[in-house]
């Protein structure tokens, strides 16, 4: 078993490579199609802007990789907090711009609200819906996981996975075929964050 | 509405982690990666690391092992000075950057930083002090108090569109005598960004009161951690007995136990001793 995190010089890659090593899977930091076909899933990262984040994929090519190892090999995708955000079709971070088009929907500013405070950072409970049985497979009741973003992804219903319990604008996880999304950081949510990189493996170990 | 958030916080100097009084005198405790280790494994929200160093090598190093070490999101303040500075901490394992010096010196680079990293992941750090019975901004790296006030304070670093303000209060640092409530409460309500309030937690009762009387979404609590075994569960426990919202899914945790004066627990009776003998406790599995 190994995962493959798609390196682009943005994101925090090593806590997620320890992450993993916490639960005995080997992973492979790299942006090259050759070394990626050989993975058993793709973990895709990312912190930083939506529009920086792509034109750093575009300039590794790394947005046809991608779409070679997604769309044609049919290989699990976990994309991460920004990572899941650039699945989308557009985003409207800095200026509207093309995200990888993986998943239908789009990414927007958080609305203002009252009693919401902007950027939503913190732990919070998910609500896990049909769709997110595999990547909640391993989670116990009251799991909660670390959120940090001020930009949320929007999304048809039959593709969110989860969304915040007190507050179901935000998605917490998307998921679409043999691709899956999370806005929170599960590398950096104890032991509830490791049942869902484990739950990612399972899935990917059933392919 | 998220649970509070408590921010184990992290004062290095000269690589190690030390004890701060009123940003004057410093006493090392230790290594700063196994501070975070214990923290981490305790059950601690979120680690702040303020690094004090003048050599920036040294806090490249610090910051990557302790963000290998633990499993919860890091914020590294201190010592970033331009944009290639924000890119080597995140880089070397930070979520989060705290500017200070440079949201004032050279604001500009910090709207930059924002546009790049995200807003989520900028912090602004700030220190107020009480001047003449008002609140007012000190310039610690002149020694000083600067021409802000609260209000115009705030404004600006809204200009800037950071993620979070971590206040700091120079007076209480250290003292473990309570948290400035009124400068806490009066900043929560005239800004909607999420605030880390940190300096003189002494007690459980402190953060109480703190979260009861000017809720801000975080609190930072440095040396009392470090005083004994299980804090953070301490603190915790103190938390969900008012009622507020604490994370879940944390174990193992206090909540059959009584704890005494000093925020310790109370050894439990011989007999409920005797009967734990017999019982089997799963660990937690990922």
């Amino acid at each position: 078993m190994k995962i493959g995190i798609a390196d682009y010089g943005l994101g925090n890659l090593l806590s997620i490579q320890s992450a993993f090593e916490k639960i005995g899977v080997s992973t492979v930091l790299t942006c090259k199609f050759s070394i990626l076909k050989n993975v058993d899933g793709v973990v895709l990262p990312g912190v930083g802007a939506f529009s920086e984040a792509m034109k750093s994929i575009r300039k590794t090519k790394l947005d046809l990789t991608l779409h070679k190892l997604v769309l044609d090999q049919k290989k699990p995708l976990l994309g991460i907090c920004l990572g899941m955000q650039i699945l989308a079709e557009y985003g409207h971070e800095n200026y509207k711009c093309l995200g990888l088009g993986l998943i239908p929907g789009e990414v927007i500013k958080m609305p203002f609200k009252i009693n919401r405070k902007v950027p939503h950072v913190g732990w919070s409970d998910v609500k896990i819906f049909e769709s997110g049985k595999a990547l909640f497979q391993r989670s116990q009741r009251n799991d909660s996981y670390y959120f940090d973003h001020s930009y949320i992804v929007k999304t048809n219903k039959i593709n969110q996975a989860a969304t915040v319990s007190s507050d179901n604008e935000i998605v917490a996880a998307v998921s679409h075929k043999n691709i899956f999304g999370v806005q929170f950081h599960p590398e950096k949510s104890q032991i509830p964050g490791l049942r869902i990189l484990k739950s990612f493996c399972m899935h990917c170990d059933n392919q | 509405m998220n649970a509070p958030r408590i921010v184990g916080t992290i004062i290095v100097r000269g690589g190690l982690h030390v004890q701060s009084l009123g940003f004057k005198q410093y006493f090392p405790l230790g290594c700063p990666v196994e501070s975070a280790k214990e923290f981490d494994r305790w059950g601690i929200d979120e680690i702040a690391l303020i690094l004090l160093d003048k050599n920036f090598k040294l806090n490249l190093k610090t910051i990557s092992e302790v963000s290998s070490a633990v499993s919860v999101p890091v914020a590294a303040v201190g010592g970033v000075r331009s944009i290639l500075d924000a890119k080597a901490y995140v880089s070397g394992g930070a979520d989060k950057i705290g500017f200070n010096y440079s949201l004032f010196k050279n604001p500009q680079m910090v709207h930059e930083a924002t546009k790049f990293f995200g807003q989520q992941c900028i912090i602004a750090s700030i220190d107020i002090v009480h001047y003449k019975s008002k609140l007012q901004h000190w310039n610690y790296w002149e020694n000083k108090f600067s021409q802000y006030n609260i209000t115009s304070l705030i404004d600006k670093i809204k200009q800037v569109n950071v993620g979070e303000i971590l206040l700091n209060f120079p007076e209480k640092d250290g003292s473990g005598t309570g948290m400035d409530l009124v400068a806490i409460k009066k900043i929560v309500k005239i800004t909607q960004i999420p605030v880390i309030a940190l300096g003189g937690v002494g007690s459980v009762k402190h953060i109480v009161n703190c979260f009861k009387s000017a809720n801000p979404s975080a609190i930072g609590i440095g040396n009392r951690l470090s005083h004994f075994e299980h804090s953070v569960y301490l603190f915790k426990k103190g938390l969900k007995d008012i009622g507020a919202p604490v994370r879940t899914g944390v174990n193992p945790c206090y909540d059959d136990s009584m704890i005494d004066h000093d925020g310790r627990p109370i050894n439990k009776s011989e007999k409920e001793l005797e009967e734990l003998n017999f019982q089997r406790i799963e660990p937690q599995m990922p």
